[in-house]
């Protein structure tokens, strides 16, 4: 199988076509990058002297990383019409694992090698016995929760140090969760545009049948972002226990839902094929944005959930799907 | 299998066996936990213990086969827990002291309905995910519940709901007979009607459906306009037999449903399931966590389980459906 960049184009049309495609696959993460900014610039004009601060920006900065890393992964899922429900769960039994009476260099391998096997056997459910992906990871996730709690009843025991000094600190006022996110963001970027994996993903999420009769090896693409996003979710967790420098059993159950909406504002649809990396940052950007600026403005906790709902049905509305139902 | 009326008929031992194909998961699942319990458990086959089963069990059995609408639909409502959650908020308000039951106990119904319709008008008007629709009203509806309670639910429920939750008609319990009568509509609805002839041809093939004229969106909205009523129904039942108004109640109750719906031989993403099925799903969710309580194993190992139940009958089925 040759390089499709190696094809030579046809009078300019290919290259033009798929310019044309790249672009409409993107044109969610314009959007969020313009709901982004308008936000970032109500905050800036409403609450001056409580956003537009240092304190404020590294906080965001420290405070975001597990959720933009944990998105990252699910993007990878959504774009190979996927779903990954477990993604909450993972990230509880990483931080359970890193609770376990071991040295750091045992648990926090096997905190990744637990997290690989999630994936893959979410994987495995989905693709090669054609359960429905959200009822394959619901299962898993409600095994993967209860091994958690199983390993750690109750929060508690102490981060390995070396992950909490690579966590907590900051570099000329920017902190390392920056470096974080700037890693792994870089490798989902680079997966997705500039592999042959990434544009393989892309045709596999847009109608799998005709990739798998154009000759892509579906079934392996489809496993590997269960496992990008397994393994994403267990970086997110790695980072959220060093943060919190101790162990809890329940600490990613927001984050599952959460990640699925990051990924949506950014403009990934969940049918497949459509959206990326980039848009995921800007998706999660904006849940930053709002949980912060109502924190600031002294908004009850209780309309934050009704915020983050709405959000979510607003996000999802704003590109039509042809099919109806799930 | 639409050619059955011209081959011969196959012999009678062949035709059961077929039928027993036909089966829901949970009808072998069910044999088999309750022959290991008359072994193990003797007790948990006395009268008396089934109808506290029973009793505990009405209030899922309820959601859940609101839910095998959504599902059969080939659609998914994760709103039920939200809801329940709201019901017992509601029911449970100090507004309601000294009220007439029939008063808050229509407020909740309403309200269920009411998510049931939000949900089913955003996912056919909208076209928007079923899963990511129910997911954002059930948290817009858990903040509404939060903030008619103020963070602290009310201790004032009606005698009458309590009686409705936990009591007894001789030994009867009533929140069973309650899922008796949502079983036997649910029946009725899928076997008698029209409405689920319509419900299984668009969850099984929605663009065959769409072009055989069915009114596939409209379907789709009473589906989830039923499960939002029966979640409602069953939010109720269960804050009658807790009794008092608590933050979070019916949380577990979406993996709940959802596994009782494929143990009754659902498959996700639609076209079959039923009352029967769903019922039978139910009975052996609950059978299999109170044997486990019996054996002492606690939260944790109950979530393992009842994640290996899901995926082992998602996974039989499917191949099993995949074979013929």
């Amino acid at each position: 199988m040759s390089d499709t960049s190696q094809r030579p184009s046809f009078g300019g049309l290919t290259a033009r076509f798929r310019l044309d495609a790249r672009l409409y696959r993107q044109r969610g993460a314009a959007l969020s990058a313009l709901t982004f900014t308008i936000i970032f610039v109500v905050l800036a004009v409403s609450l001056p002297e409580n956003f537009l601060t240092g304190r404020n920006f590294s906080n965001l900065l420290g405070q975001l990383p597990p959720l933009v890393i944990a998105s990252l992964g699910q993007t990878f899922v959504l774009l190979g019409a996927g779903f990954d429900l477990s993604v909450g769960s993972v990230i509880s039994l990483t931080s359970a694992i890193l609770a376990l009476d071991l040295h750091w260099s045992m648990t926090i391998p096997l905190a990744l090698l637990a997290a690989v096997i999630v994936g893959l056997v979410n994987g495995w459910g989905v693709v090669k016995t054609g359960v429905h992906p959200i009822i394959m990871t619901l299962a898993t996730s409600s095994i993967v929760q209860g091994l958690a709690l199983t390993l750690l009843p109750v929060p508690g025991g102490v981060a390995p140090p070396p992950l909490v000094a690579m966590v907590q600190g900051d570099i000329l006022g920017i902190p390392f969760g920056f470096f974080w996110v700037l890693a792994v963001g870089g490798i989902a970027i680079h997966l997705m545009h500039a592999t042959r994996f990434g544009a393989h993903l892309y045709a596999v999420g847009a109608n799998s049948d005709s990739a798998r009769l154009s000759g892509l090896p579906d079934a392996r693409i489809r496993i590997g972002t269960y496992v990008i996003s397994a393994t994403c979710a267990a970086i997110a967790g790695l980072y959220l226990t060093a943060r919190l420098a101790s162990s809890d059993p329940n600490v990613g159950s927001a984050l599952g839902l959460d990640s699925v909406l990051g990924a949506a504002l950014g403009g990934t649809l969940l049918s497949g094929g459509i959206g990326g990396p980039i848009g995921t940052f800007f998706g999660v950007g904006i849940i930053g944005l709002l949980n912060n600026g109502m924190n600031l403005a002294g908004i009850s906790p209780f309309y934050q959930h009704v915020v983050k709902g709405t959000m979510l049905i607003i996000s999802v509305s704003l590109f039509r799907r042809k099919e109806l139902g799930l | 299998m639409s050619d059955a009326s011209t081959r011969p008929k196959p012999s009678f031992p062949r035709q059961l066996l077929r039928a027993m194909k036909e089966f829901p998961p949970a009808f072998w699942g069910l044999i088999a936990v309750l022959i290991f319990a008359a072994f193990t458990q003797p007790q948990f086959l006395s009268l008396p213990f089934i109808m506290i089963l029973l009793r505990q069990a009405a209030p899922l059995g309820i959601v859940a086969l609101g839910q095998t609408f959504a599902v059969a639909n080939r659609s998914l409502d994760l709103s039920v827990g939200a809801v329940i959650a709201l019901v017992n908020i509601l029911v449970s308000d100090r507004l309601f002291l000294g009220a007439p039951a029939i008063l808050p106990i229509s407020v909740a119904l309403v309200a269920g309905l009411a998510v049931g319709l939000l949900n089913g008008v955003l996912i056919t008007a909208l076209r928007a995910s079923a899963v990511v629709v129910t997911l954002g009203t059930a948290s817009v509806v858990t903040g509404v519940g939060f903030l008619i309670s103020g963070g602290a639910p009310g201790n004032a429920m009606s005698d009458t709901i309590k009686f409705l939750g936990r009591g007894r008609i001789d030994m009867f319990p009533v929140s069973a007979i309650f899922w008796l009568v949502t079983a036997v509509l649910s029946y009725i609805i899928f076997r008698k009607l029209i409405l689920g002839r319509f419900i299984m041809a668009a969850g099984d093939n929605p663009s065959a459906a769409r072009y055989s004229g069915i009114p596939v969106k409209q379907t789709l909205l009473l589906s989830h306009v039923l499960s939002g009523f029966f979640a409602a129904l069953g939010g109720l039942l269960l804050s009658g037999l807790i009794g008092v108004g608590s933050l979070g109640l019916g949380a577990d109750y979406v993996l709940s449903s959802i596994a009782a719906v494929i143990l009754g031989g659902a498959i996700f993403g639609g076209g079959a399931g039923g009352a029967v099925g769903t019922v039978l799903g139910t009975m052996l969710l609950t059978v299999i966590l109170n044997l486990m309580t019996v054996f002492g194993i606690d939260e944790a190992g109950k979530l393992m389980v009842q994640g290996l139940v899901i995926a082992a009958a998602a996974i039989i089925y499917q191949k099993s459906n995949a074979a013929r």
